[in-house]
């Protein structure tokens, strides 16, 4: 039967596309809708048996097991009793006594992982006895607090659900361990079996960690232990990082041993724990541990090096500060020293003196010299006097100055000038010191006028190099570019012209292509022609062939009566 | 069942030009032996004696997307015409 050979099939036809026509048939009515109802019928069927399969596949798989529904009943009750946990600690209105041991919890966690992460960072000689101990100490103390949370102790066993079913601790409140109540504090309720390293590495923020610290002076007491320089450094990754972190931080002892105790007397305070006193370990003295700096000596410090500081009155230049020597005090250039304070107001005193007096002016209070035209009197080559290179009052030294503003130093003339100081004013000890100055100082800068004017000559003969090579560069370059335009040219040109004769070859091609057609035609006509020729040949070959038949048999029958009638 | 109940398959197929007709799938089936999936489908075509025309074309899925091809081969043709005179039989 034709039906046992077929699978009927429910696929995807939403989109197909068509490469060949397909078969037609035509049906009657009723033959066309038994052929659609059966098929339907069939599709049908099929579905039928699926569904039957995946139920009976499910059936069978999941539900053999008669203790399912009680271990779901329980797992579930359990998380909803871990969920509503979770709700009362997160919210604000949490027991004040149950802040203060989840306090103590923290500051077990917060030395367990000292002891575990430190390895030598911490200067702080704790030992492992020390911790317990005070653990202990403190255990005693917790346990008592956390009896009094709930309405009953239920709420301890659900803590410690562990992620295998079934297997709840033995909890009574003796036996609550660190770990447990360190689960209860972070709010997660991990399982009983996580090790101590797990726990070690939750986040312990430094505000929590401040209250613990505050609220227990054994604590401090234990930081100070046999330490000292009372150094403590950046503890872990647990702290956050300030913007000015700090290598060396001094506690003062008697700061942190002030604060208020753990036996709940009296508030947290808000003053930070840790005073920063120094940032270098050279400062540190024993005599001066339990003196206190403030900010005012630092402020008197500073201002008094910063007094010294020399500042370039040039936009382009930048503030120098000098370095300063192994004393503390500050190194100047050229052996220069600073008028001393008690100098400084001599001088301002008489210059306002002076200046108070109407009668005299600038010029006469300091010299009409004073300005550069006056100091720099240019003179001939032929009266500059050399004294064995020593400086004398006549100042007859030769300086060179390549100023822009000389148009003799624009044809790069050298012009020399003497100092002239024969009309010094009277203020001689003044006029003396500022003419030390100038001396030294234009010497300077005739050493460093050669100087620059050297580095300007070798710059500009390397630009003129430069701009040579430039030259050469860009004329190579223009060459170059002009041999490329012309190549292109040629390509072009040569592409052009292959074009043309591509398109006279298609046009050739055609035209054969035309011509052998047409030669086809005409074969084919002349074909025809001998065809048709052909077969009138044979039908005139016929004819003539019928036409001689019947001559002759005429030509016998009228031989044949001739012959008759002659006898 | 009903066949005024069963929801209606439809198919599109583009055509050679890329033009898109709509066509209702009467039947889809393989041969066991070959494993050449057909389908059947009409237009709605009907003539003045009320006879329906219906396609058969041979399905092509190996490029993924369903291809639809004709019916060559005429031994092939003649046991597609015996599949469906026996499901025209009424019970």
């Amino acid at each position: 039967m034709a039906l046992n050979n077929i699978d009927i099939v429910d696929k995807d036809y939403e989109q197909c596309t068509r490469l060949a026509m397909p078969r037609q048939i035509r049906f009657k009515r009723s033959s066309y809708d038994s052929i659609f109802s059966k098929f339907r019928n069939k599709l049908h069927e099929l579905y039928e048996r699926k569904m039957n399969k995946t139920i009976d596949k499910v059936l069978s798989t999941t539900y053999n097991d008669d203790n399912l529904e009680d271990k779901l009943l329980m797992n579930s009750e359990r998380i909803i009793a871990l969920d509503s946990k979770i709700r009362k600690l997160s919210k604000d209105d949490v027991p004040s006594k149950y802040v203060k041991s989840r306090a103590i919890k923290l500051r077990d966690y917060m030395m367990d992982n000292t002891l575990k992460n430190s390895a030598g960072l911490y200067l702080v000689n704790l030992t492992k006895s020390d911790i317990i101990n005070m653990n202990e100490d403190l255990n005693s103390i917790h346990e008592s607090d956390l009896q009094n949370l709930g309405p009953d102790n239920s709420d301890y066993e659900d803590y410690n659900f562990g992620i295998d079913d079934g297997d709840k601790s033995d909890l009574s409140s003796n036996n609550i361990n660190k770990e447990e109540v360190g689960n209860l504090i972070n709010g997660e309720f991990d399982s009983i079996e996580n090790s101590d390293d797990e726990l070690m590495t939750k986040f312990v923020s430094p505000e929590e960690v401040r209250d613990v610290v505050e609220s227990n002076p054994s604590i401090s007491q234990t930081l100070g232990l046999d330490n000292k320089s009372n150094t403590v450094s950046k503890i872990d990754s647990t702290f956050e990082e300030t913007d000015d972190p700090v290598t060396d931080v001094i506690i003062d002892t008697e700061k942190v041993e002030n604060r208020d105790s753990l036996d709940g007397n009296s508030e947290a305070s808000d003053e930070p724990i840790f005073d920063i006193i120094s940032n270098s370990s050279n400062d540190i003295d024993d005599s001066s541990e339990n003196e206190d700096i403030n900010s005012d000596d630092i402020r008197v410090e500073i201002d008094n090096a910063l007094r010294n500081v020399k500042v370039s009155s040039s936009e382009s230049s930048v503030a120098r500060i000098n370095k300063f020597d192994d004393q503390g005090s500050i190194r100047f250039k050229d052996n220069y020293t600073p008028m001393s304070d008690d100098e400084i107001a001599e001088s301002q005193k008489k210059i306002n003196s002076d200046l108070e007096d109407e009668d005299k002016s600038f010029e006469n209070v300091f010299g009409s010299k004073l300005s550069l035209n006056n100091l720099f009197i240019p003179v001939d080559l032929s009266s500059v006097k050399l004294n064995n290179g020593n400086l004398t009052n006549d100042r007859d030294v030769p300086l060179v100055v390549d100023s822009r503003d000389d148009k003799s130093q624009q044809n790069g003339d050298v012009v020399e000038y003497r100092f002239d100081d024969s009309d010094v004013s009277e203020n001689t000890d003044e006029m003396g010191k500022i003419k030390d100055n100038n001396d030294s100082s234009v010497i300077s800068r005739t050493d460093e006028f050669r100087r620059l004017k050297a580095k300007a000559l070798e710059l500009q003969q390397k630009k003129m190099e430069i701009d040579k090579n430039m030259a050469d560069v860009q004329r190579s370059a223009v060459e170059k570019s002009k041999k490329a335009q012309a190549a292109k040219e040629n390509a072009d040109a040569s592409t052009d012209e292959l074009n043309n004769k591509m398109e006279e070859f298609k046009s050739y091609c055609k035209e054969l292509e035309r011509d052998n057609e047409k030669k086809a035609n005409d074969t084919k006509i002349f074909q025809d022609d001998i065809e048709m020729n052909t077969n009138f040949i044979e039908i005139q070959n016929s004819k003539a062939s019928r036409n001689i038949e019947m001559i002759s048999e005429l030509d016998r029958i009228m031989s044949g009566s001739k012959n008759s009638r002659s006898k | 069942m009903n066949n005024q109940e069963v929801d209606k398959k439809i198919m599109s197929i583009v055509a050679e030009d890329g033009s898109t007709e709509e066509v209702e799938v009467i039947l889809a089936f393989e041969f066991k032996d070959t494993n050449k999936e057909y389908v059947i489908y009409t237009k709605n075509e009907k003539d003045e004696n009320d006879n329906v025309t219906v396609y058969v074309s041979n399905v092509d899925r190996t490029s993924g997307e369903p291809k639809l091809l004709g019916v060559d081969d005429e031994e092939e043709w003649n046991r597609i015409k015996d599949v469906l005179r026996e499901l025209s039989k009424s019970e």
